[in-house]
């Protein structure tokens, strides 16, 4: 018997092993409290001081145990008879029984088997399977209680006799009573000749699980309701009441019938359906993502738009409503406050009064010498420009522009560069849209780096920029709504007027062309002001102005018949109109503010849909600005 | 640990709710009548339902039974079969005995001679000892120490159900008699009270919906097209084959010589001065075919569909021509032969009706004959309802569904019929338990503690007569 220590010798390891083990070692052994058993110690001492490599299972006994033999007198089987409470006629069967020892012994006097069954089957226990031998139970009537209570003109009283009987018989298996169900009238049999005058005589009739089901649940429903008044009742009775009284054959009989079809469904059958269920729920769930895709860019259009057009606010009046309506909203969004009322009563309010004191110069601008400028004035120029009946002096946009007077909502602290500005422009959210927007500039030969960002060379660009983010918006929202055309197509299939869809998608062809055209020319007239520098910013205006008008007619037109169609007559043709009215606003959305506020306001008049997409993309390019 | 299951300590009766009473089983059928004791799980005594007639011209005839004596080739031996076609029996006298044999020859031990009869206790007083004679003739019945639960095909005519009552209690003296259904027990066999039984055996192919134990008779639906039509078709493609297969038993080969497929045997034959009877010759050869169908003939269960169809550009009999395990068959005489698409096709009838051998006498199989047409009959009469729970319980027993993927072959008819409703197919892969399902359904049944009530006593039989049985065995 090798132990460790031999093998240790045997490797040559006999210094490295102390001679008293570390006791940390030791715990794991001694944690477990006893010795590991069913191996023998020297096998186990070879394992060292690690634990065994598989988990070695606690075994009590290493040998089986001496078998427990009782010396005493062990239970004898006697074959013995017995009888059956569940039976009536007291059939005596033999089964093998276990007497108990003491008996045995008692017995040991040798009686012959005959004696032990006379004895025996007096002093049996109830036998044990009796207890299973359960009755069902049927409602009891009298003779009176049926004629008052239960006469149908349809069953017969035999028959309703016959039908408890079955029920008894069987146990109230509806299959099996139906299936044996053989009622024949004792007139017809020819037998009891003395109830001919009792029973009439009915001709068979087929009854169906239903009809029994409801004869008899309704005996049983008036037998319980003869035997207790509903009024006496307990919950669990009338529970069963109720469920008896409501039983109807005939909507069981329709259930039935629905459920047979539904079995003898073909394969194709089955299959068709579970596709169209399937589909069913990719257009819900497809519906749930739209509406909340729609939902969101809603509620976007529900917050106060900060760019639009400064016509609005000309009057104090309506600067101040403005002001309390974005203060609210600020509010109730509940962000960091961007605008503290503190800010609000000092400089956003500003009364009339204010307005007269508070000149506007060129300190205003950013760029400006004058450091008592207000920096969140919130008055844009062109309304004190406008604005007669204020006191102040006057500066024609003109000689604005000549001496580079700018107004802001809002101003940043700190130092930028406009070259920062105009690559910051360059940048969309995402790497794809960005990718697209400098391919856009590139095509409008639009160079990589301006070497004169003037401020009208950054405004145009970021008009410019805006422009094309807000087309790409159109292009990406117009080849879905083709996409869900496409499938709406499909799905309508035949029933579709396919020469109308044909028609109205070559029209619609034909209208992003000339979006298509229409955008090239503006962009051409921007990138013409960019090249030029604020020289050239007249002709900029000019050419945008005119690719406006020129659209502003159609687009009229256009919006005219987007509103005649009803929205719910022709779902894809006003798809279609919508579509094409949103291309066509955002066209001209490109050419100017002035249109783009018409366009929003007509084109919600004449589909919501396109017109919330509208705003999305406007107020889109807001945030790009504000940024 | 102790406690486990073994085969040396019985499980307490309250696990499995028995209480054996030496009840004997008895299910008689066409091919073979089974018989033993309930609680255990196989028949004791299988005697094959074919009895001998020894009738030498002018002798005495002679009956013989069971396996030992009835396959010797000797003269003036005819074989015979109590019962029907229809599964039922047709020579009750026959039958009766054949069934008492196969009680008596290896269950019941033999009975000791009563006292009094051993000739030591000779009367002194005759009169004395007439009353104790009858009671004695009680005694010595085979039966008297044990209640009888016989099986019966759901179509039993009242008469025989009847006859039975009567000739167990009078002839065999049995203290306790009840006739259960054999689709009812062969649900039980497998373990389920609610169950499509489709019950494959020698003369029928039937479909019983058992519904909590009980089955619906008129729901049942029964066909011909089993083990001895299967037989017959066999003997049609045999008899079309070019050259003919030649059919030769076992009794008729002294010796024989290997040959190659399809050539001519080589072996030489017994002479017999006097030639055993045709009945004989018919006996042995459709041993022959038995052998034939365990090991050659196989269920055509393609995806593809039936054997006539075709897919894919493909008829599925070429696809036949193609499949693997094609099996040789070798004939008692040498003759053998490697069957391709014939052991599909001798069965193919059984599923499809158009594709049944057929020749002048034989006629093709009716359309509702067929199983998938029996079953969807038999449940179309079915409650809705109950449809689906048979459906999810159907059991497939008797010796013929041993035939190679016929399990396969019924669950894919099934699906294709039923596309929506879950199918599940019992079919125990057991073959003892398939070809004596029923005998096991009853000696589980006889040995429950629950089933000593429903036995119709000797007393009540005395009482009611046996008319009683109608009432009583539903
Ligand atoms: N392995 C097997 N393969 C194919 N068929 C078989 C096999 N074993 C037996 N058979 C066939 O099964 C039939 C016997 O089956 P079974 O014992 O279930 O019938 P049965 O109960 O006696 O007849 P029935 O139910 O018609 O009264 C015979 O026709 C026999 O040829
Ligand atoms: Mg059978």
């Amino acid at each position: 018997m090798a132990s460790r220590k031999d093998v240790q010798d045997i490797m040559g390891l006999s210094g490295a092993a102390p001679a008293n083990p570390p006791p940390t070692l030791k715990k794991p052994k001694t944690a477990t409290g006893k010795r590991t058993a069913g191996i023998a110690r020297e096998v186990l001492a070879l394992h060292g001081d690690r634990p065994p490599p598989v988990a070695v299972i606690d075994v009590n006994k290493t040998y089986k145990g001496r078998p427990s033999r009782a010396y005493k007198l062990s239970n004898r089987w006697r074959m013995t008879p017995f009888t059956n409470q569940a039976r009536t006629d007291g059939l005596v069967l033999k089964h093998w029984a276990k007497i108990p020892a003491s008996k045995v012994l008692e017995d040991s006097e040798n009686i012959t088997m005959e004696d032990v069954s006379e004895t025996k089957i007096e002093e049996q226990p109830r036998y044990e399977w009796a207890k299973c031998n359960v009755q069902v139970e049927i409602p009891q009537y009298t003779d009176e209680e049926y004629e008052t209570y239960l006469r149908s003109d349809d069953w017969s009283r035999e028959e309703t006799d016959y039908l408890l009987q079955a029920i008894k018989e069987y146990h109230q298996r509806w299959p099996v009573i139906y299936d044996r169900y053989d009622f024949k009238p004792s007139a017809l049999v020819g037998s009891g000749s003395d109830d001919m005058t009792l029973v009439p005589t009915s001709p068979r009739k087929e009854r169906s699980i239903e009809d029994m089901k409801a004869r008899y649940y309704n005996i049983q429903a008036k037998a319980m309701a003869i035997k207790t008044p509903i009024t006496n009742m307990n919950p669990a009775e009338f529970a069963l009441y109720e469920n008896l009284t409501k039983y109807n054959p005939v909507s069981e009989a329709s259930r039935k019938k629905l459920a047979n079809n539904l079995m003898s469904r073909s394969l194709d059958e089955a299959k068709e359906e579970e596709f169209l269920l399937n589909e069913l729920q990719r257009i819900a769930v497809y519906n749930h993502k739209f509406e909340t895709e729609r939902a969101e860019i809603r509620a976007r259009l529900e917050a106060p738009s900060s760019t639009g057009t400064a016509m609005q606010f000309q009057s104090s009046q309506a600067l101040h409503q403005l002001f309390t309506q974005l203060f609210h909203a600020d509010r109730s969004r509940k962000r960091g406050s961007r605008l503290s009322v503190q800010a609000g009563m000092d400089a956003g309010m500003p009364t009339p009064a204010t307005v007269g004191q508070t000149p506007v110069t060129a300190g205003s601008h950013r760029d400006s010498i004058g450091g008592t400028s207000q920096k969140k004035s919130g008055v844009p120029g062109s309304a004190t420009s406008q604005t007669a009946q204020t006191p102040v002096r006057t500066i024609s946009p003109r000689s604005e522009t000549r001496f580079g007077i700018t107004t802001h909502d809002r101003l940043t602290s700190g130092v930028t560069f406009r070259t920062d500005r105009v690559l910051k422009l360059r940048q969309a959210k995402s790497a794809a849209q960005t990718q697209k927007i400098a391919t856009a500039l590139a095509e409008l030969k639009v160079p990589d780096i301006i070497v004169l960002p003037t401020t009208t060379v950054c405004e145009s660009l970021e008009r410019l920029v805006g422009q094309v983010s807000k087309l790409l918006d159109v292009r990406k929202v117009r080849e879905k709504e083709e996409g869900e055309l496409a499938v709406a197509r499909a799905r309508a299939g035949i029933n579709t007027d396919n020469t109308q869809a044909e028609k109205s998608s070559t029209e619609k062809k034909a209208e992003v062309e000339d979006i298509a055209k229409g955008t090239d020319a503006e962009a051409d007239a921007n990138s013409d002001g960019d090249a030029h520098g604020d020289e050239d910013d007249d002709g900029d205006v000019d050419g945008d102005g005119d690719a406006g008008a020129d659209v502003d007619e159609e687009d009229e037109a256009e919006e005219d018949e987007a509103d005649g169609d009803a929205e719910d007559e022709k779902p894809l043709k006003d798809e279609m109109d919508g579509d094409v009215a949103r291309a066509r606003s955002s066209s001209n959305l490109a050419s100017g503010p002035l249109p783009e506020n018409s366009a929003v306001n007509t084109a919600r008049g004449g589909h919501k849909r396109s017109a919330s997409v509208l705003s999305a993309t406007s107020t889109k390019s807001s945030k790009r600005t504000r940024k | 640990m102790a406690s486990l299951m073994s085969s040396l300590n019985a499980p307490s009766a309250a696990e499995y709710a028995g209480d054996e009473v030496s009840a004997i089983v008895l299910d008689p059928g066409y091919s073979t009548v089974r018989a033993g004791f309930a609680g255990e799980d196989v028949p004791k005594s299988v005697v094959p339902t074919y009895y001998g007639g020894l009738e030498p011209p002018g002798g005495a005839t002679q009956v013989l039974y069971g396996e030992n004596a009835i396959h010797n080739p000797i003269p003036h031996l005819h074989i015979k079969n109590p019962m029907s076609q229809d599964g039922i029996v047709e020579d009750w006298d026959a039958a009766w005995k054949l069934w008492e044999y196969s009680l008596t020859s290896r269950l019941l031990g033999a009975k000791p001679t009563p006292a009094i009869r051993n000739g030591l206790n000779d009367p002194v007083d005759g009169d004395v000892m007439d009353v104790d004679m009858e009671e004695l003739d009680d005694l010595e019945k085979p039966l008297v120490d044990n209640p009888l639960l016989m099986t019966e095909p759901a179509w039993n005519p009242v008469k025989w159900r009847e006859k039975s009552l009567e000739a167990a209690m009078e002839e065999w003296g049995t203290p306790g008699f009840y006739l259960q259904r054999s689709g009812v027990l062969a649900a039980f066999s497998a373990g389920k009270p609610t169950a499509l039984v489709i019950d494959i055996g020698a003369s029928q192919l039937s479909v019983s919906p058992v519904v909590d134990g009980m089955i619906l008779k008129k729901s049942v639906r029964k066909s011909p097209l089993a083990g001895n039509w299967i037989s017959q078709q066999i003997r049609l493609m045999f008899a079309q084959s070019q050259p003919p297969v030649p059919l030769t038993p076992h009794y008729m080969v002294t010796s024989k010589v290997p040959v190659d497929a399809g050539a001519p045997s080589n072996a030489t034959y017994k002479k017999y001065e006097i030639p055993p009877t045709d009945s004989f010759r018919r006996l042995e050869e459709e041993r022959v075919l038995t052998e034939f169908k365990e090991s050659v003939v196989t269920t055509w269960y393609h995806e593809f569909g039936r054997l006539s169809t075709s897919s894919q550009g493909m008829t599925n009999e070429e696809r036949a021509k193609a499949a693997p395990g094609a099996r040789p068959f070798e004939m008692p005489d040498g003759w053998n032969q490697i069957f391709q698409v014939e052991r599909f096709k001798v069965i193919e009838g059984m599923f499809d009706h158009e594709g049944a051998y057929t020749d002048a006498e034989n006629r093709a199989p009716k359309l509702e004959h067929t199983i998938p047409n029996l079953i969807i009959a038999s449940l179309n009469s079915v409650d809705v309802d109950t449809r689906p729970a048979l459906l999810a319980n159907v059991v497939l027993v008797g010796g013929s569904t041993l035939i190679t993927h016929l399990h396969e072959r019924v669950k894919r008819e099934l699906e294709a019929a039923y596309p929506n409703v879950r199918v599940r197919l019992h079919a125990p892969g057991n073959p003892v338990e398939r070809k004596f399902a029923s005998w096991i359904g009853g000696s589980i049944l006889a040995s429950l503690g629950t089933f000593h009530q429903m036995w119709i006593s000797r007393k009540e039989y005395e009482e009611h007569g046996a008319g009683l049985v109608e009432k009583r065995c539903k």
